[in-house]
């Protein structure tokens, strides 16, 4: 059994790779029972009176893409059914791209016309700064949407002057600036509510502000994606990569026992040899 | 001047920002924060630059020592390449309103536009990514239940694994994960985040008044 | 046509191969890896600066004072706009780093960009993680207190009273400066497992991410760039 504890870690490497690659590349399918969290965020949007004001914070960078791209592209498709309006800000100067392709899968077919139904006001420095700016004054805070259209003239910003018109923020976000910077300087000063989506490393630390109920709900990494992708009804990356992530998992839970057999062997002979 | 001035500012700007938390939108010193909070904006933009700009310096440097040249003047290269082509293109897919506005350019694709998505892009995600091999490897070879503690550790490590894959419904393990994360979870979070809070007013506070200074540099 | 359809071939065949680059670091590091590393620093660096000069220092500094100087500037902004030298002299002045005779000027800098973030961050701070996280730790502990169609005594002794008996053994934890015996030490030692849990429930979350982000690359790499070659030759025959 010592090879147990000698194995070379390439060999560790290329099972994990086969072991998620294999059902990626067959295709295999799980059926996905949508997290009581991802619910609530979709009822929530579900119960948004017409013409509300939705503000969609894009805070994450090609690094996180895999996780949040999925995400925003499945609640951009839930807003574009609605007749809302959408505001779509971004504390991380890589994220833009990444927004432009997802409207154009979701609100662009759906009809939607930029400046009347949403409006994308693109990337500011500064954080929790321009958030607390924000909460007394967005024209003044951003100035000017992502193509130098002066927010007094863009249509769908008409009665949105400070974060308090806001009806509900959505904040997509891999870290900070992000869930903790608009829940400190937006949802606790304004009491509106908040949905948010997150890479799954810092899920963990956003549930306690779902206890506190300043967060209604939190998407957690790919599988909060593939949750939100089946209440749409529109299985995309995230449903897709649910069985590789599955597999995953199981082989990392056995070399976990794998490791430990190995562990306690050695332990026992040394015990002995003592 | 040094070292006084500094202080002063930072006084101001301090006890400015934690004024104007207690008043409602639409007052005059809330109005007046805003105008100064953008002064804060405008710095951080120069602060990215600055940034940048070490980069620049420390990567001329080694280059110059002969440290990696190849790779320095690489980085060099591709960082001038694209900021040059983000300043004089603009950052949106079509070309459109630029320097060049109006010009031969316009409408047609940005290259700045397909670095991003074609270097940029992959090249970011494919660095992260690398980490589910180190996770791997560091599963099979530091994890050890080698206490009680690190029993626990484990088994909620597991069970939070197997909760995520979506058959774990069947066997009402996806419940056990949902209340580790909500009781237990929030529970350490919470103690640890009102710990960091405390630190974070502490540290704030002794920056305002002038008692913490490693901010400024020696000298 | 031809030249957008070079356009996003040559892009992707970019993409993918500097993604196996990063992944070649996984057998050893060697100069392929380097390249790529490289490469990436670079980019994402100058793709930062020049879109923060776009989205910020236009809006924010440089289309005031072209307004300003063009007589464009609305009456009442007038004063806040000739302002605005204040904040690009000190965003200047963070330059005087490169110098050794005027370096300390950058701390004027450094000293309002510290003190600005400092007053937010204090107040934002202190009311989320403290007062409203304490608010929502001690709450209603009688199971007859809530409102009909929730169960109280399962409210109470799953969640609302482990919470709270977690969040102060946590908290005794923290707490170094009684020596940590008797009940304190019995106390703290269960905010220890209480830790232990989060922290197996962070591996477990940390994991799948990890996981997420190599799925993402498979999808780059089978479905976008070997997809759309292996569609074209399905096509053809």
């Amino acid at each position: 059994m010592d090879w147990l504890t000698r194995l070379d870690r390439r060999w560790l490497y290329l099972a994990m790779a086969v072991v998620v690659a294999v059902p990626f590349l067959e295709k295999w399918t799980f059926p996905i029972i949508p997290s009581a969290a991802a619910r609530k965020i979709y009822d929530t949007v579900e119960a948004l009176p017409p013409d509300s004001v939705v503000l969609f914070s894009a805070d994450y960078d090609p690094g996180s893409e895999a996780e949040l791209y999925p995400m925003t592209v499945a609640i951009f498709e839930h807003l574009a059914r609605k007749n809302l309006r959408l505001v779509i800000t971004q504390l991380w100067p890589n994220a833009d791209p990444l927004v432009q392709e997802a409207l154009k899968t979701t609100l662009i077919p759906a009809g939607k016309v930029y400046g009347k139904d949403y409006v994308n006001l693109g990337y500011r420095p500064g954080g929790s700064i321009l958030i607390s700016k924000c909460f007394d004054d967005i024209p003044q805070a951003f100035k000017t949407d992502k193509d130098g259209t002066r927010i007094a003239d863009i249509e769908a910003m008409r009665g949105v002057g400070k974060l308090g018109d806001v009806d509900l923020f959505i904040v997509i976000s891999a870290g900070t600036p992000g869930i903790q910077e608009w829940v400190e300087q937006g949802q606790a000063r304004t009491g509106r509510p908040m949905a948010s989506g997150m890479t799954a490393v810092s899920a963990p630390d956003f549930f306690q502000y779902v206890n506190s109920n300043n967060l209604i709900g939190i998407l957690g990494g790919l599988r909060g994606a593939a949750d939100y992708e089946q209440l749409v009804g529109r299985p995309g990356r995230g449903s897709l990569g649910m069985a590789p992530q599955s597999f995953g998992h199981l082989l990392i839970v056995l070399f976990i026992v794998l490791g430990n057999i190995g562990f306690l062997l050695a332990r026992r002979r040394s015990r002995r040899a003592s | 001047m040094r070292r006084t001035v500094p202080l002063i500012i930072t006084f101001v700007a301090g006890v400015f920002m934690i004024a104007t938390f207690f008043f409602n939108p639409d007052t005059w010193p809330q109005n007046a924060a805003t105008r100064v909070k953008d002064w804060g904006l405008i710095l951080a933009t120069f602060a990215v630059v600055l940034g940048t700009g070490n980069i620049i310096r420390v990567s001329i440097h080694k280059a110059r020592k002969g440290e990696e040249r190849f790779f320095k003047i690489v980085l060099l290269v591709c960082l001038f390449v694209t900021l040059g082509l983000g300043l004089f293109l603009g950052s949106d897919e079509e070309i459109r309103s630029t320097w060049l506005n109006g010009g031969l350019f316009s409408g047609s694709f940005n290259p700045f536009y397909w670095i991003y998505q074609h270097v940029q892009l992959p090249l970011g995600a494919t660095m992260f990514s690398l980490l589910v091999f180190y996770i791997t490897s560091a599963a099979y070879r530091a994890f050890r239940i080698r206490s009680f503690e690190a029993g626990i550790l484990l088994a909620t490590a597991v069970i939070v694994m197997l909760g995520q894959v979506p058959i774990s419904s069947a066997i009402g393990l996806d419940e056990v994960m949902a209340w580790i994360m909500s009781v237990p979870n929030v529970a350490a979070k919470r103690a640890i985040f009102m710990g960091a809070a405390m630190g974070i007013a502490a540290m704030s506070l002794k920056i305002i008044l002038g008692i913490e200074r490693s901010y400024l540099g020696g000298d | 046509m031809l030249a957008l359809v070079l356009y996003q071939h040559v892009g992707l065949w970019v993409g993918a191969l500097l993604t196996l680059a990063i992944f070649s670091f996984l057998y050893k590091d060697n100069p392929v890896y380097k390249f790529a590393e490289h490469v990436f620093v670079g980019v994402a660096a100058g793709w930062t600066v020049a879109y923060t000069y776009w989205s910020a220092f236009v809006p924010n500094l440089w289309t005031p004072l072209d307004d300003l100087f063009h007589g464009k500037t609305e009456d009442e902004e007038v004063v806040w706009s000739w302002l605005l030298v204040v904040p690009a002299t000190l965003g200047l002045l963070f330059f005087a780093r490169f110098t050794q005779k005027w370096a300390w000027l950058s701390r004027w800098s450094i000293a309002f960009l510290v003190g600005t973030y400092a007053g937010v961050n204090l107040t934002g701070m202190f009311q989320t993680n403290l007062i409203l996280q304490a608010k929502a730790t001690f709450v209603n502990l009688n199971p007859n207190g809530f409102p009909a169609g929730v169960n109280g005594m399962e409210q109470v002794f799953l969640y609302n009273l482990p919470i709270l008996f977690g969040v102060l053994a946590c908290l005794t934890y923290f707490f170094f400066s009684k020596p940590h015996a008797g009940f304190i030490g019995v106390t703290a030692r269960i905010g220890i497992l209480f830790l232990m849990a989060a922290f197996g429930a962070s591996f477990g979350y940390t994991v799948m991410a990890r996981i997420s982000l190599f799925i993402g690359r498979l999808q780059f790499l089978f479905s976008e760039w070997l997809g759309q070659y292996f569609e074209s030759l399905r096509q053809l025959a």
